[in-house]
């Protein structure tokens, strides 16, 4: 058999029914009609907004969704990481949960116990390693994860979002690992919302927008038409609540990158109108990193001690400078509360998002605050 | 091919998070049906003066029977919302998950009856040798529940209603069974249609072996192979069938 790819996808659709019911039926198109083929050794990366079918896509070549229609063809044993530390039970040690980990990866108990030493090593959770995984702290679980899953022998690996989470040094480690393994004649199918990283390693890179392949081929040239989609994009993927006593019509950002360079704020405006009889209200906004974690949440009285007079429509503005943020997409959500903080009368969450470029060092954590030494 | 190194794996995680946890640990096998049968005995003996001998040994070898059928049911109705991540993110043999429930509480089970047959050789001061028929008859009985559990934990998904209803049905079942009565006072006319309760059959059969040292007579043991192999390959086929679509919609 004469053959230069070991994935190949014909015609791919998938559509998921969630609400199920008897008379409600509801669709969603996960995907729709995708092709491509991956040839060996290759790092294919696939990009696109949260909910445009990126995991669907990888569950179907991990052979853990069916497609409903299409062709799927893989050539060569597959190891998935759409999570660390699937399965993982946090009532046992760390030492256990590798075995059972190790097992729903499909290692045998005699390989696990031949590689135990190596696992411990390479997750630096000595330590830690006969503590209850529920004392664990996210970045070291998902460190046991990734140090056990890195010890399959794959001929293809798919990665979902996974590297991204867990300190710096032990981000590097990964990737390195990853790097290598490439180096050995890995196909690599790689998912992540970092478009540096995307740009760096991806050998082609796929663009998917609500299911639809829309671009194929050179990673600069994809990063870049989706980055600028992205800005005339409308609000998408969002989650909202309250009472639209007071309504958020619209949620411009005027300029979504920011760069360590030019250090120009980052601006939004936001058109409202009033549908209730709300005379003064509170306006605050979230940023949010890609893993939910909220970074900070300035609100109109809590920053200035100030409420807004509610007009029928009207339109405010906001902007910042994200100095202290490490490098990466950011989220907005943007929120009309009572005068007690406590009722929302519209609260959108990852209503918009932004990203932070620039060729500086990222650091441990979430911000990089102010300090005076004394050495 | 079932990946046995991952159903053990997959048993012993469970049987460590249920009792090693608790201070009692491992007595709770004991003290759970003890106590179940104390209540029991306490009804229907002092209360309701029904007498048999060795009553309290006769219920205890219905009640064993009747958790192990309850637990297993009850906790497979949610193992794969519980498990979805196993299901979703990982390339797994899914039958797995209700094969590891179902010899997970074997495992309990069986301990459980170990304690009765300390009870029945204290009391009766005798080990039948019929008892060893226990170990295959149990086994009968486990392919009947792994059918089982794995029909409930698959509609789950589909029709969360099937939680309620079957929680009815359980509360019925315990009444049909021979549990509290022997099977004798079930009128004859009734016999019948009181031997298409699979649980009420399996558990004639495990009094007859335990209790009254016996083999189970043909009809019963010919119902608990039936039973055992059409609701095994239901269900097998079953998973099959809506394995998919149930991915989907998990």
């Amino acid at each position: 058999m004469n053959r230069n790819f070991v994935v190949s996808l014909k015609d791919v659709s998938l559509t998921y029914y969630p609400n199920i019911g008897f008379f409600k039926k509801k669709k969603i198109e996960a995907l729709k009609n995708i092709s491509f083929d991956v040839s060996r050794n290759e790092f294919f990366s696939i990009i696109g907004a949260n909910g445009s079918g990126k995991t669907t896509l990888l569950s179907i070549v991990s052979k853990i969704l069916k497609p409903d229609k299409g062709t799927v063809r893989v050539y060569g044993n597959v190891s998935s990481f759409l999570g660390l530390g699937i399965g993982f039970n946090p009532e046992l040690t760390g030492k256990e949960n590798i075995f059972l980990y190790g097992t729903i990866m499909g290692f045998s108990k005699k390989y696990i116990s031949s590689i135990i030493d190596k696992i411990i090593d390479f997750s630096e959770l000595e330590n830690f390693i006969d503590m209850k995984v529920k004392e664990y702290s996210t970045g070291m679980y998902v460190r046991l994860g990734f140090s056990v899953a890195i010890f399959t022998k794959p001929e293809i690996l798919i990665i979902d979002e996974v590297l991204a989470v867990g300190d710096i040094h032990f981000q590097r480690k990964c990737l390195e690992k990853v790097e290598s393994l490439k180096n050995e004649g890995v196909t690599i199918l790689f998912v992540s919302h970092d478009m540096g990283m995307i740009t760096r390693f991806s050998d082609r890179v796929a663009l998917l927008d609500e299911g639809e392949l829309v671009k194929l081929g050179d990673p600069e040239e994809v990063v870049s038409s989706y980055l600028s989609r992205k800005e005339n994009d409308p609000i998408k993927n969002f989650i909202r609540r309250g009472s639209r006593e007071v309504e958020i019509t619209d949620i411009i950002c005027e300029n979504d990158i920011y760069s360590f360079y030019e250090r120009k704020n980052i601006s939004f405006k936001i058109k409202y109108k009033k549908n209730g009889k709300v005379e003064k209200a509170i306006f605050g906004f979230a940023i949010t990193d890609q893993f939910s974690n909220v970074i900070c949440g300035p609100n109109t009285y809590d920053y200035e001690g100030k409420y807004i007079d509610v007009k029928d429509t009207g339109e405010l503005y906001f902007s910042f400078q994200p100095l202290n943020l490490n490098p990466g997409k950011y989220y907005i959500s943007v929120a009309f509360y009572d005068i007690f903080n406590r009722f929302p009368y519209d609260h959108i969450d990852f209503a918009s998002s932004f990203e932070v470029v620039g060729n500086r060092k990222t650091h441990l954590g979430f911000v990089k605050i102010p300090v005076s030494w004394k050495l | 091919m079932i990946n046995f190194d991952l159903v053990v794996e997959l048993i012993k995680s469970d049987l460590k998070t249920k009792y090693k946890n608790s201070i009692l640990g491992f007595l709770w096998i004991i003290f759970e049906p003890l106590f179940l049968m104390f209540i029991i005995y306490i009804v229907f003996n002092r209360f309701m003066r029904f007498n048999m001998k060795n009553y309290p040994l006769f219920i205890l070898s219905g009640t064993t029977l009747w958790r192990f059928f309850v637990n297993t049911t009850s906790q497979s109705l949610h193992l794969f919302y519980r498990n979805r991540e196993l299901v979703l993110k990982v390339k797994i043999d899914r039958l797995i998950l209700p094969l590891s429930l179902v010899i997970s509480n074997l495992i309990i089970t069986f301990f459980e009856y170990l304690i009765y047959i300390i009870f029945y050789i204290i009391v009766t001061k005798s080990f039948p040798l019929v008892f060893l028929s226990f170990i295959p008859y149990i086994i009968v009985f486990s392919f009947f529940l792994f059918g089982l559990s794995t029909i409930l934990s698959v509609t789950y998904v589909f029709f969360r209603d099937i939680k309620a209803g079957w929680d009815i049905l359980v509360q019925a079942l315990f009444f049909l069974c021979p549990i509290f009565y022997p099977f004798e006072y079930v009128p004859y006319k009734f016999i019948h249609i009181y031997l298409l309760n699979p649980v009420a059959v399996y558990i004639i059969g495990v009094q007859n072996i335990l209790f009254y040292s016996t083999f189970p007579d043909t009809t019963v043991m010919i119902n608990s192979l039936f039973f055992s192999i059409i609701f095994s390959l239901f269900g097998y086929l079953f998973f099959n069938i809506f394995e998919d679509r149930m991915v989907k919609s998990l």
